[in-house]
């Protein structure tokens, strides 16, 4: 099956600036049927304006957006959003508020002439859909955030578009009633079968809901792949850090493993960081004297009671720097001869700063960046 | 799984670049731009295109000169008193326990909906030469008239009670845009109540106050109504009257459009300085009242409460009470010059005007056109605030600044470009309503667009957008979603306009015809008449007129006057 066959939604070579500024540039992207696909990223990487070019609220200065085989946006055409017939949920829910939740729901199908009976029954079975049963003759102002939210998902799903839209959904809600909706969506996209396209910064949304994420930094695709990948083997350090909060060394190699391509699980190279040398399982290409980036998950370095661990492997003494107590899980920087590193603990054990700790990081979790020429910044330095 | 990313695959087509057009074609733009530029645009080329270089140079001999100087000077001796009475009295309203200072605040806005017609004629009856009452009654005891208010200074009052409203407004409004951190903020640093008023607070709204006073000076300069009943009689020449001798006594439009230069030249310098002023365009022209301010300080007035309750009364009853009651007393008069007589009353005058064919087709054309013309800017200025939302193209921008042009035409001039643009060939709408209606959208445009726009902007864009993506149509969204959210500022815009089209003189006094008298009018021609006492019935259906329609609006539209200010 190749790509283009399979490719409900694409997007090519998209390019938008705004007065001279790049919004974003070079985007490609296809998307499967029935995927869900979030895009990923701070504010300012793009990741709205590709949505709103796929809604077409945007127009591409270049570049080509095909649904389903047709055409919406190119060079010599611009299909209006009107006409795209994608549903969306926006930011601030965008619910009108001088209709009822019923009269909200039902325009998208009055518009599409829809007999009255059908409107009604369609409109009955979206609010169950959604869990608003009760309040179709409520005014948007007698609703909660949560309920708005519910509002403007029913009514972007009632007239079953293809293709739904979501513009950071939750970012307006708070932290438990975003976990509620957060999995109401994937009930629903399960349910529905539509290809979902969800805008968020919060990759915890984005880890939980999506078949794949696109991350996306300053107008440009960072990287694309199924959550666990973006999170196990991150490309760059932007999406090491930005998806894992991981914890970024910089080190040059001390030694190469020993064999290349060697099957040997426990084959290990060596790397320098500061005064610390790592053992990290051996890449493809790594030469001795190459700058290497390291990204080191927070929650994969252990700290270990005293006198355990002999046989740990990456094994260090090093000092509290500082604790911070997070409720379920607990942060503890430590300082191991000069490097910081930080460490997501959830034992109960308490510690303070000053206080000598043990800690161990598995080579097996350690992830050397910038395999796929993606160092291109550090190497020279070193090659030349 | 269809598994591609953006380094493994080639771009299907070469990214091409392409720019978008200047402005997308939008259909709705095209239709609103061809209307304004066909009301707008077209008048002010068809002015432009009979200016005569040698009737511009014939405007700086003596002859001309003199009433540009009366113009002038008037505004200017006008703005000290206004300032003196405004100033004070929106510090009294605002920040102090004045005993009934929301209702003064309310009579205010009310003097500044009388017509300044009716306020000129209105001190004729009380200090005309020889017929006012008061000189009447002051004669047997000074052999002479008290005041006789056909005289520059007569000019100069009218102004005055005209002016100080507007500066009451902008600086009612400057003082509850200022931050109160600012005021409390030197209470910290400890100084009194009072000396924070004068340190602070008087700084801070100087640019308000300034900003009024450049409006008002505008709106003193372009006032056709108190030249022309107090100064013409008495050989006393200003621009707005040469202009109205030069359309209505001997016709000569080269000459009109000369006069014109001067004063569209002057009231676009005093906006420019307003606007600069302000820190945005013109918006002390519609700087809105809104009567907050709850966290300022409230300065105690103490024993001086209603001693200054009674000074601030004095402009409000120059302006609205005396006019109104002298108006209303004459009315009902069979013969003013007789006075408080109890054989005197009658309503005969009312009688006889329900029965004068002239003046029922008056009262049917100024409900019509108030009613018709509000109607219509509403539904305007809503569609034209609606397309120039968004994105800013060139088109969108010229757009905005023709609509917004006609704030820096004083309503003669305006007079002066519909009769050259619609009267004759090729229109010939000369003695329809057609060419008044023209007139009227040509200068209420910029305020009909001021209001709706102030309301489109309330509305989160994401609403629009959301009306769209679920198969709106343009019109559809504007339907379904924009129009009704925008209901109230669109009947805001109806009753402004109202407002302004049912009072209108002066460029209705440039344009009408016989058939074509609206009711303001019809009361300057019963004025020029002669007949006190039906001009003073006339002027008060008039009254009816404006505030009947007033309070239609306030209970059938839910708008009320103390949300408008203009």
């Amino acid at each position: 099956m190749t790509t283009q066959q399979a490719s409900f939604l694409e997007l090519d070579g998209l390019r938008k600036e705004y007065n001279g500024v790049v919004a974003l540039t070079d985007c490609s992207l296809a998307i499967g049927r029935g995927e869900f696909i979030t895009l990923l990223g701070p504010s300012g990487c793009g990741k709205t304006t590709t949505l709103r070019a796929i809604a077409g609220f945007v127009r591409p200065d270049a570049g080509e957006i095909r649904l389903d085989g047709s055409v919406l946006s190119a060079a010599s055409a611009h299909v209006a959003p009107e006409k795209r017939d994608i549903g969306m949920v926006f930011q601030s829910y965008a619910v009108w508020p001088h209709m009822s939740v019923r009269k909200n729901i039902e325009l998208p199908l009055r518009l599409r002439k829809v007999p009255g009976a059908e409107i009604r029954r369609r409109v009955d079975e979206t609010l169950q859909l959604c869990r608003l049963d009760g309040f179709a003759d409520r005014d948007p102002h007698q609703l909660s955030g949560g309920q708005l939210q519910r509002v403007a998902l029913a009514r972007a799903l009632v007239y079953r578009p293809r293709l739904v839209l979501l513009d950071e959904p939750l970012s307006n809600l708070d932290v438990a009633l975003r976990e509620d909706l957060r999995r109401e969506i994937g009930r629903l996209h399960k349910l529905i079968g539509a290809t979902f396209v969800l805008v968020t910064h919060d990759q915890v949304e984005a880890m939980s809901l999506s078949d794949r994420v696109v991350v996306m930094r300053q107008g440009r695709i960072e990287q694309i792949g199924a959550p666990e990948e973006i999170y196990r083997s991150p490309r760059t350090e932007f999406v090491a850090q930005f998806v894992g909060a991981a914890n970024l060394l910089r080190g040059s190699i001390a030694a190469a493993a020993p064999a290349a391509g060697g099957a040997d699980a426990a084959a290990r190279c060596r790397v320098r960081v500061g005064g610390l040398t790592l053992a990290v399982r051996p890449w493809a290409g790594a030469a001795e004297g190459d700058a290497v980036t390291l990204a080191v998950h927070p929650e994969v370095i252990r700290i270990l009671p005293p006198g355990q661990g002999d046989r740990a492997e990456n094994l260090f003494e090093g000092t509290v720097r500082a604790a911070y107590f997070l409720g379920r899980t607990q942060e503890i920087v430590v300082d191991v001869e000069g490097v910081e590193l930080r460490t997501v603990q959830v034992r109960s054990e308490t510690f303070h700063a000053g206080q000598p700790v043990l800690l161990s990081i598995p080579g097996d979790a350690i992830i050397p960046l910038g395999r796929q020429g993606q160092a291109a910044a550090v190497r020279p330095t070193l090659l030349s | 799984m269809a598994v591609t990313d953006n380094a493994a695959r080639p771009p299907l087509v070469a990214a091409r670049r392409w720019r978008p057009v200047l402005a997308p074609s939008n259909p709705a733009l095209l239709v609103i731009g061809a209307l304004v530029v066909g009301f707008v645009g077209y008048p002010v080329a068809a002015g432009l295109g009979i200016f005569e270089p040698a009737a511009f140079a014939r405007l700086l001999t003596a002859q001309n000169v003199e009433p540009l100087l009366n113009s002038l000077l008037a505004a200017a001796l006008s703005i000290v008193p206004a300032a003196v009475l405004g100033v004070p009295l929106a510090c009294l309203c605002a920040r102090t326990n004045l005993p009934g200072r929301n209702a003064i605040g309310l009579l205010v806005s009310v003097s500044f909906v009388i017509p300044n017609l009716l306020t000129s004629i209105a001190y004729v009856f009380l200090f005309g030469r020889n017929s006012g009452l008061v000189n009447v009654l002051f004669y047997d005891v000074l052999g002479a008239p008290l005041y006789d208010i056909y005289s520059f200074s007569g000019v100069v009052f009218i102004a005055v009670l005209h002016s100080y409203p507007l500066i009451f407004f902008t600086t009612l409004s400057g003082l509850s845009k200022i931050n109160p951190e600012l005021e409390e903020a030197g209470r910290i640093c400890g100084l009194s109540p009072v000396a924070v008023f004068f340190r602070i607070t008087l700084g801070a709204i100087l640019p308000s106050v300034m900003a009024g006073v450049a409006f008002s000076v505008a709106e003193s300069l372009t006032m056709l109504a108190g030249p022309l009943v107090l100064g013409s009689p008495v050989g006393l020449r200003f621009m707005t009257t040469e202009m109205y001798a030069t359309i209505v006594m001997n016709p000569n439009l080269p000459a009109a459009v000369a006069l014109s230069l001067p004063l569209v030249a002057i009231t676009v310098l005093l906006l420019w300085l307003q606007a600069r002023l302000l820190g945005g365009a013109g918006s002390a022209k519609f700087a809105v009242l809104s009567g907050k301010g709850a966290r300022n300080e409230i300065v105690d007035l103490g024993r001086w409460r209603f001693p200054m309750m009674l000074l601030a009364l004095i402009p409000v009853m120059l302006s609205l009470g005396l006019p109104v009651l002298t108006l209303l007393a004459a009315a009902l008069m069979d013969q003013w010059w007789r006075g408080l007589d109890p054989d005197n009353f009658t309503l005969a005058n009312f009688a006889y005007l329900f029965s004068d064919q002239e003046t029922r087709l008056a009262v049917w054309n100024s409900a019509l056109l108030s009613v018709g013309i509000g109607a219509v800017m509403a539904l305007l200025g809503g569609v034209l605030a609606i397309v120039l939302s968004g994105p800013q193209t060139l088109g969108k921008r010229f757009l905005r600044q023709l609509s917004e042009f006609p704030l820096g035409l004083p309503h003669v001039v305006a007079g002066v470009l519909v009769i050259l643009a619609w009267y004759g060939s090729p229109f010939h709408l000369g003695g329809t309503l057609w060419i008044l209606a023209f007139g009227y959208v040509l200068v209420m445009l910029p305020y009909a667009l001021k209001t709706c726009e102030a309301a489109r902007g309330q509305i989160d864009t994401s609403l629009a957008e959301a009306a769209h993506i679920v198969g709106c149509s343009q019109l559809q969204a504007w339907r379904y979603v924009l129009m009704p959210l925008m209901k109230n500022g669109l009947l805001t815009t109806f009753v402004l306009v109202f407002l302004f089209v049912v009072k209108e003189f002066s460029l209705t006094a440039m344009v009408y015809s016989a058939e074509t008298q609206t009711l303001a009018v019809r009361v300057f021609t019963y004025f020029e008449g002669g007949s006190y006492e039906k001009t003073a019935a006339a002027a008060i259906l008039l009254l009816v007129l404006t505030f009947g329609g007033l309070a239609v609006a306030g209970r059938l539209l839910k708008v009320s006057l103390t949300g408008i200010k203009v």
